[in-house]
């Protein structure tokens, strides 16, 4: 965890709408439309005990794989891949339209940080993790098909391994 | 912590150091993000735009891992690659 703790402090915080907006209008497409559940309310849930006592799962959009799994197709895959949580990184892999790839496929923990909730929980700040994370290609145009097909997906993964909290990682 | 909203972990990560002067920051500040080892910031693709083509196909990191999945039984698979249409198995 030390790399963390004494991380670059020469970066700005990246104003994410802001330039997803400036993207795709210099792009030339329509302005960027995100998903807004208005007719839902969020399902925040309090938690109920102390993270150092919770068992988190993580389902992260990147597009990660194993190795010896099959690699995701890029055209509104809604599939999912459960990861071993006692993986090791080496044997992580992406497949992804939408971002560069490179320094995820250096250091699979960019999209997939596996490795600092394992340091975390050797360290007491988390419970632990689940059994499996779960995984899936977030370049789906599909808002429907993401609702139908993979959203019930992961809440299975969800309700098979009853993590106290879920950690989304979005690529 | 039970209650919903923020705590204050001991990590630090590497946009962390302008919360402690929040006027500090500044859009003019040089994004690195992108930027090459030398922090030559045309290492940026051009446009900013860095996605690629969509495949049907699966898009495999490596090929050797094509042959890593071919060897893995199906019904292992599907424990693992879940909702994948039998259909769409890859050959």
């Amino acid at each position: 965890m030390s790399e963390l703790r004494s991380g670059r402090s020469d970066l700005p915080p990246a104003d994410y709408i802001a330039e997803t907006k400036r993207l795709y209008d210099g792009l030339g497409y329509d302005s960027y439309r995100w998903a807004d559940r208005t007719d839902t309310a969020p399902a925040w849930t309090p938690i109920a005990k102390p993270l150092s006592e919770c068992k988190i799962t993580m389902i992260a959009s990147g597009g990660i794989y194993k190795s010896g799994q099959i690699a995701f197709h890029t055209q509104d895959d809604t599939s999912i891949r459960l990861i071993d949580t006692a993986s090791d990184t080496a044997d992580l892999r992406t497949a992804h339209f939408a971002y560069d790839q490179r320094d995820a496929r250096t250091d699979p923990n960019c999209v997939f940080p596996l490795d600092t909730l394992r340091a975390m929980a050797a360290d007491g700040e988390i419970g632990g993790l689940t059994e499996h994370a779960a995984t899936f290609m977030g370049g789906i145009y599909s808002i429907r098909r993401m609702e139908t097909e993979t959203v019930p997906l992961l809440l299975e993964h969800c309700k098979s391994e009853e993590p106290d909290l879920v950690l989304l990682v979005p690529v | 912590m039970t209650e919903p909203g923020f705590a204050e972990l001991d990590y630090r990560y590497i946009d962390d150091d302008w919360k402690a002067d929040p006027l500090s920051w500044s859009r003019k500040r040089q994004d690195t993000v992108g930027a090459n080892a030398a922090g030559e910031q045309n290492a940026k693709p051009k446009g900013g735009d860095t996605r690629t083509g969509r495949s049907a196909e699966p898009v495999w990191q490596l090929d050797e891992d094509a042959k890593a999945a071919a060897a893995v039984d199906w019904d292992e698979q599907c424990l693992v690659c879940i909702g994948i249409p039998e259909d769409a198995r890859p050959s």
